[in-house]
């Protein structure tokens, strides 16, 4: 029985009929106001109602965080080693997740230089116009009196489409909060849409039918955790974990103009072409379309008239329709566990040792369902004219300027020292998964930045990553695209267009694991 | 040529001071026979190697020039113009094609006495094992049910250590190193094994796969410590976390029949199931008892299996005479 009640809202929804956001980081500057504040906060469960909710708070913390507010260390101890780590804190970490050259750590706005200020992260969501009201009820004088504003992330009025001008947001896993789906090997060989909540909030179960490690109170150490559930698989003790997950937040800066001067470039000045490439790249029409035809065939977790969704790539092994090394088909190859389509079997058995294969492109990939995360980023940054080929492609359609909806930043927030981050656009990615390295960080090493997926070759993600060149000097910044005639059309020199500006691993735990926060700090003075 | 350096790294090693003769002898003598070895692709050579990567990268240069002046569309004449190509860079020494060397008839000889000699035995004992199989699955299923659940995470810092030299080429080293569950059974079963493991390896796994895995360079399992103990190396492409994908989704009956033998290991279910399925436990328990490369090398930095593999398709392709248009365009879209 999945306890919506005490689920953050955000893990089941996107608060998409609220437009408007602002996102803080916080400091805790006196513990006992905080934990007051936090056992009031008007934190939005999973719940659903009839009436959708004017505005939304939710709330994630930092290792740092959990232990100012008091959180035993031998709890802390049990959370994953990536969030007590950081993202940006070790190298190895920022050569997986591709965070290099100007992405690198030292470069960003936060979550390196300032990471031990880092304590909560607070998003706030409202309709259209509506934040600023918002932010002055929930930031009042008790919010000031127990934290200081570290940085406030840049957020712009939600629209259909992200910078760069393409419709965003259509792919999502459909969370099966029922379990109905079985999620052993022999029921799970194709793709299928549909993701045990497991994946997604802890203390269910995950993909491979198990629990992902959830943090616990020892009884010696639980002053005021009663109303926790029981610790899973332990005669005492209780589950802080329960209900919670973990949320990425990377602050994506996005070269909007560079990205539709080089397609001209590249399209010698023909808009279409240029539009068409980018398309190439993406691996979706500007309008959301996939590139690949849908599919007639029943993909678990997405109705039929979702067409824009209703696709996989078995059909398309070499990429003439999309190209292998496109962005959302780097994101989500939409893989099963098993691709050998056979029934019989001796023949099955064969292919799982082996020695059956329809082709050499065929069995690259990892199966999708272990590897999926769910995504609910903002746009951040002024909404700039539609991009020179759109311009002239679709006059005044669907772009226009919009004025007077970019973001303030609140008075007492400092703002950014560089010139040119206010001015600038982009993404706030947020995604929330259970286990950040096996989901978030697979997706970013073994799919996105990887020069090996899926057997290709000289090329990470067009739109996303660094195009640092291997170690050996074989350069990274192609992009192809396979042809009907065989030889790949080739995409050379292909520029940055995502500099990563800020990120960090937060906890979002589930609502009576706030208020346990809340009277740990407000109770027992450090 | 680095025998000097060589020699000082020994002299750290007991019995090096008091060793009479070379080094080559002194590491002879303390040689330990791998119990199972596994070669993507036996007997392709890092000569072949390089020589199919200069290949690629000529053929890729060439392509896109000739594109640039005639178009995709011919393509019988792209590969006529490809392989004229190649004559030219080769006459005039820019690229090398060495054909394969024979292999050693004593390898061959060598080789065919393996290849049956396995069967055969097994052939010999299976009456008795057959008898055997009831009581071998009962003393099996009762270790098994005795094995204690183990879950302990890695320590942070060990993780660390072994993080910091991962990923900084295309592919990775893995060294795990453990204790053999205590009693005969075991260790003979371990053994026997390793034994088919290693027969598979050489006489059937030897063209680029394990099972359904493809990113393996090599791997091997070493009894150490007179039998107490096993090193398990091996040599992948990509991050740990997709080589413990594979493991997990693809060949955990794998995993479990080699390594459930080893102190700590997650439990299995009649050797096969449980195990490596049990994603968390399975995870910490090859992290925990993984160890750092002090140093590693690589003869081809930056070249995936699948690459090598790539390479030697383009190859093949451009030495056989085409069976129809498709092989053309699947030859082009390689390269």
């Amino acid at each position: 029985m999945v306890t919506f009640d005490d689920i953050q809202a955000l893990a089941r929804f996107g608060h998409g009929h609220l437009k408007d956001s602002h996102f803080v980081l916080l400091e805790i500057k006196q513990r006992g106001a905080a934990g007051r504040w936090l056992q009031d906060a008007d934190v939005n469960a999973a719940l659903s109602s009839t009436a959708l909710p004017e505005t939304a708070l939710q709330i994630a913390f930092t290792p740092q965080g959990l232990e100012q507010l008091g959180l035993d260390s031998r709890t802390l101890s049990q959370f994953s080693d990536e969030f007590l780590a950081g993202m940006g804190s070790e190298e190895s970490r920022s050569r997986r997740l591709g965070d290099v050259g100007n992405s690198a750590p030292e470069h960003w706005y936060w979550g390196h230089k300032n990471l031990e200020q880092m304590h909560v992260l607070l998003l706030l969501y409202a309709r259209e116009g509506q934040i600023e009201r918002y932010v002055e009820t929930v930031c009042n004088e008790d919010f000031h009196a127990a934290f200081n504003i570290v940085y406030t992330l840049p957020t712009n009025t939600l629209g259909a489409r992200e910078p760069f001008g393409f419709v965003d947001g259509i792919s999502q896993p459909a969370i099966d909060w029922e379990e109905n789906q079985r999620t052993d090997a022999h029921a799970r060989e194709t793709y299928s849409n549909l993701l045990a909540p497991g994946e997604i909030v802890l203390g269910y179960t995950n993909e491979y039918g198990q629990f992902t490690h959830s943090p616990c109170i020892e009884d010696s150490q639980n002053a005021c955790g009663d109303d926790l559930p029981a610790a899973r698989g332990k005669s005492s003790g209780r589950d802080f974990g329960h209900n919670g997950s973990y949320l990425v937040l990377r602050q994506l800066e996005q070269n909007v103009d560079g990205f539709w001067q080089f397609m001209s470039e590249r399209a010698n000045g023909d808009d279409e072409a240029a539009k068409t490439l980018a398309e190439r790249m993406v691996g979706r029409h500007i309008d959301g379309e996939p590139l690949v035809a849908t599919t007639s065939k029943n993909i678990p977790g997405i109705s039929s008239v979702h067409t824009n969704n209703q696709f996989d790539f078995d059909s398309d092994p070499i990429g003439l329709e999309c190209p292998v090394g496109a962005h959302i088909r780097r994101s989500n190859p939409r893989t099963g566990d098993f691709p050998a389509r056979v029934n019989n079997c001796w023949l099955r058995l064969f292919y799982r040792l082996g020695f059956k294969r329809q082709s050499e492109h065929e069995d690259l990939v990892a199966s999708t369902r272990f590897h999926r995360i769910l995504r609910r980023g903002r746009t951040y940054g002024q909404k700039p004219a539609p991009p020179g080929p759109l311009l002239r492609l679709q006059p005044g359609s669907d772009h226009e300027v919009q004025s007077g909806s970019d973001h303030e930043v609140s008075a007492d927030a400092p703002t950014v020292d560089t010139g040119t981050a206010n001015s600038a656009q982009g993404l706030q990615f947020i995604c929330v998964a259970a286990n950040i390295l096996r989901q978030f960080e697979f997706v970013q090493s073994a799919w996105s930045i990887s020069t090996g997926f899926a057997g290709t070759r000289q090329q990470r993600d067009p739109i996303t990553a660094h195009r640092q060149p291997l170690d050996n000097g074989t350069a990274t910044d192609l992009f192809m695209q396979a042809d009907q005639h065989g030889s790949q059309i080739k995409t050379v020199n292909l520029p940055e267009f995502v500099t990563v500006r800020g990120g960090g691993y937060f906890f979002m735990p589930g609502i009576r694991a706030i208020r346990y926060l809340g009277r740990l700090a407000s109770t027992e003075p450090k | 040529m680095s025998s000097s350096g060589l020699q000082q790294l020994f002299a750290h090693c007991e019995g090096f001071a008091s060793h009479k003769g070379t080094l080559l002898e002194f590491l002879k003598r303390h040689q330990i026979d791998s119990a199972a070895s596994y070669v993507n692709w036996i007997g392709r050579t890092v000569i072949q190697v390089r020589q199919e990567a200069s290949l690629q990268h000529s053929l890729s240069a060439k392509l896109a020039s000739i594109i640039d002046t005639t178009g995709r569309e011919n393509i019988r004449q792209l590969r006529q113009q490809l392989l004229t190509h190649v004559e030219i860079e080769r006459s005039e020494g820019r690229l090398t094609l060495s054909p394969d060397a024979p292999t050693p008839w004593r390898y061959r000889l060598q080789n065919l006495f393996s290849l049956i000699g396995l069967p055969a035995l097994l052939l010999l004992v299976s009456p008795v094992l057959l008898v055997l199989s009831p009581l071998i699955l009962w003393r099996l299923r009762t270790l098994e049910k005795r094995d204690p659940d183990i879950d302990i995470r890695p320590d942070r810092a060990h993780s660390q250590a072994l993080a910091a030299i991962e990923d900084l080429d295309v592919t990775n080293q893995f060294n795990i190193f453990g204790d053999v569950k205590p009693g005969w059974f075991r260790l003979w079963l371990l053994k026997s094994i390793l034994a088919i493991v290693n027969y598979s390896a050489r006489h059937i796994y030897r063209r680029g796969f394990l099972a359904r895995v493809r990113t393996i360079h090599f791997a091997r399992w070493v009894f150490l410590d007179e039998n107490r103990s096993v090193y398990f190396g091996s040599m992948y492409d990509g991050s740990l976390e997709s080589y413990m994908d594979d493991f997990i989704n693809k060949v955990a009956f794998g995993l479990n029949l080699t390594f459930s033998h080893g102190v700590g290991y997650p439990r299995t279910r009649w050797i096969i199931k449980g195990g490596a399925e049990l994603e968390q436990p399975f995870k910490a328990t090859l992290r925990r008892h993984q160890l750092p490369s002090q140093v590693w090398y690589r003869a081809n930095p930056g070249l995936t299996a699948h690459d090598m593999a790539r390479n030697a398709r383009i190859r093949r392709g451009l030495e056989t005479y085409p069976r129809d248009d498709r092989a053309i365009r699947q030859w082009l879209e390689e390269i």
